[in-house]
């Protein structure tokens, strides 16, 4: 059976571009988290703050704008559409915010009912991002393998999702469960299934392609995706056991994802490095910081498994969980909206001002290469700042605060002129 | 190249090397360099776009009767690709840096998605749709190749006899920067231009001395395939 076309069914601008505007709002709000309740946000992992800040970050801003794009890539990459998308958008994004925020008003106020609450947003926008998706995702034959790891990714989510509503059962004494493994298992299903393979399978088309550079290697595309995957299953189900023997097991595995993890950071600055293009481009940056950042965490979670006294040091309780979440997903969002939401509006644009015989202006007018560029020495330096509020959480938390939220407000207003700009352009 | 897909994928990839060298060129302020390629690649992008157009998308119309599917879509993103190659080119000519790395950024955007369309889903259906003909129709694209390339090749004259150095060499770098792939130019001038023959190998022109009767020498020079 041929596959359904929808090239004309580029969704309308609207529905990716609420995605991303929406991000940078929680980035501001995880940023002011860290100035109201400066270093306690920043000390324990288990401390009601950082759990609030994780989700901010990983609701809020990483899934938020990973959906966006999803939806926006599957009907044009893939060709699959998104039933009723609007509906689907207007659904996703609102359950979205609205259980991002209930999750983390739950957790910074304990309520029971808000935890409720959250727990019933956030299943309907994952249900139905899951339903809309994987229904069309499912009848397709997976030879090309962003699609297949797209997939993948999105089994991850439901995998996260599900564990994330037995972890909460758990919290609020709903259910009786081993509390601590269960979040283990919840964090590693949502940062390595989640972000990590959607990172990859976005990769292997826009590195090659928008960053013009050569294509990762065929045996690395064909396999890294399906075993990252694999090696999550067998850790979960080693995780499960929690017996010495099984535990030492698991270790090995952990050094698995680890090095494939690091071949994927690896393999992607050799790409960028040798790209053929020599324009200065700040989306670039970003990835080289991204790309970066995982391998940094990398070393730091062999660090940890090779030397337990590393493992046992403060700062390592939430150091790479900052490289991954803020250096890795973060960065390379903030570089990928820098390349999307310019061609998106040019796109439209484009086509809407063809009809009255007019031209739109090119792309680096949309958001000047300067504006993005300090944005991104901002974002760096933001970086460092809440790596070092790690291990200095007393003295770095609130300024490394001050930070993301100028950074994220630098990006919001970026993208919000960018907005403006499209409809100037139509007004004239 | 047993598909049309691996075909003209494997065209894709040509196209986008000369655009980046073009761009690459552009970066370097070598601006008669940047025209050479960014001749070489508009020229190669006809020859893309006439490929589809003309047969590949023609044929998969008549097998499915669709005039107004996923073919149209891409001839309308042709249409808004050629548009982005007026711009480029009006740059080019003013030499205006900023100007052309603006729309090459748009053009690189666009050709980018527009491909991906093609590799991941137009591509495929054409070749289930054509199965069982697919060589016929890669014998037809080449042919397009060599035919018009034969249609477009050209000989341009140039005099520069009895001009005062440096003016013939300028003369003749501008008349290269606008050199179309398969064109010659035929360069009549009363001495051998010695310095002139490193310029043309860097540059990855092929050319031929001629010392006529008259004591004048003609070179004819044009791109090296």
């Amino acid at each position: 059976m041929q596959r359904k076309l929808s090239f004309e069914q580029t969704p309308e601008l609207s529905i990716p571009l609420r995605f991303f505007l929406t991000a940078p709002v929680f980035a501001v709000l995880a940023g002011l988290l860290l100035v109201w309740f400066g270093p306690q946000a920043l000390a324990v992992r288990w401390s009601p703050v950082t759990l609030a800040l994780t989700h901010l970050l990983t609701l809020g801003v990483l899934t938020m704008s990973m959906t966006g794009a999803l939806i926006q890539l599957l009907q044009v990459v893939v060709g699959i559409d998104v039933p009723r998308v609007g509906l689907t958008a207007a659904i996703v994004h609102g359950a979205l915010i609205l259980g991002t925020c209930a999750l983390t008003s739950a957790f910074l106020s304990s309520a029971i009912p808000l935890f409720q609450l959250a727990l019933v947003f956030l299943s309907l926008a994952f249900t139905w991002l899951l339903g809309a998706c994987l229904a069309g995702m499912w009848r397709i034959k997976a030879d090309n393998m962003t699609f297949a790891v797209m997939r993948l990714a999105l089994v991850a989510l439901c995998i996260t999702g599900g564990l994330g509503v037995l972890t909460t059962s758990a919290l609020i004494g709903a259910l009786a469960l081993p509390l601590i493994s269960l979040t283990n298992l919840h964090a590693a299903w949502g940062l390595l299934g989640w972000v990590t393979l959607l990172v990859i399978a976005v990769a292997y088309q826009v590195v090659p392609m928008f960053l013009v550079t050569s294509v990762y290697p065929p045996r690395v595309t064909r396999y890294l995706g399906a075993s990252l995957f694999a090696l999550l299953i067998v850790w979960t189900a080693l995780h499960v056991q929690s017996t010495v023997t099984w535990h030492r097991l698991s270790s090995i595995v952990s050094v698995l994802v680890i090095a494939a993890l690091a071949l994927f950071s690896v393999i992607t600055l050799g790409l960028l490095w040798k790209r053929k293009r020599r324009v200065p481009d700040t989306a670039i940056f970003f990835w080289y910081v991204s790309t970066a950042s995982l391998l940094a965490c990398c070393g730091l979670w062999l660090a940890g498994l090779v030397r337990p006294e590393i493992a046992d040091m403060p700062c390592f309780a939430l150091m790479p969980g900052v490289l991954f979440i803020v250096g890795f997903g973060y960065s390379v969002i903030n570089g990928m909206l820098y390349k999307i939401v310019p061609f998106l509006i040019w796109y439209h644009l484009q086509s809407r001002l063809a009809d009255i015989g007019m031209k739109a202006p090119n792309i680096r007018k949309i958001i000047p290469e300067q504006a993005a560029v300090r944005q991104f020495y901002v974002h760096l330096l933001t970086l460092c700042a809440m790596v070092l509020a790690t291990i200095f959480p007393g003295q770095l938390t609130r300024l490394a605060g001050v930070m993301f939220i100028a950074s994220s407000l630098w990006l919001w207003v970026n993208l919000l002129r960018a907005t403006l700009f499209y409809r100037a352009a139509l007004l004239k | 190249m047993n598909t049309i897909t691996q075909y003209l994928t494997h065209d894709h990839r040509r196209c986008d090397d000369l655009f980046v060298d073009a761009e690459n060129h552009v970066c370097k302020d070598a601006w008669l360099e940047a025209g050479t390629c960014f001749n070489q690649f508009r020229t190669g992008l006809e020859h893309h776009f006439a490929m589809e157009e003309q047969v590949l998308f023609a044929a998969f119309e008549q097998k499915t009767g669709n005039t107004q599917g996923p073919t149209e879509i891409m001839r309308g993103e042709h249409r808004q690709i050629r548009a982005i190659i007026k711009l480029l080119m009006q740059s080019l000519a003013l030499q205006d840096k900023d100007e052309y790395l603006g729309h090459s950024e748009t053009m690189n955007i666009m050709i980018q998605q527009h491909n991906l369309k093609e590799e991941n889903m137009l591509y495929p259906m054409t070749d289930q749709v054509l199965t069982g003909i697919q060589s016929d129709i890669i014998d037809a694209m080449s042919v397009i190749e060599t035919g018009s390339q034969r249609a477009m090749s050209a000989v341009i004259n140039l005099d520069v006899c009895g001009l005062e150095p440096p003016e013939p060499l300028e003369r003749v770098l501008d008349a290269l920067a606008k050199l179309e792939v398969g064109d010659r130019l035929c360069m009549l001038i009363d001495r051998e231009p010695r310095p002139l023959y490193p310029i043309l190998e860097r540059n990855h022109f092929s050319y031929e001395t001629k010392t006529r009767d008259d004591c004048l020498f003609e070179i004819l020079i044009w791109h090296k395939q």
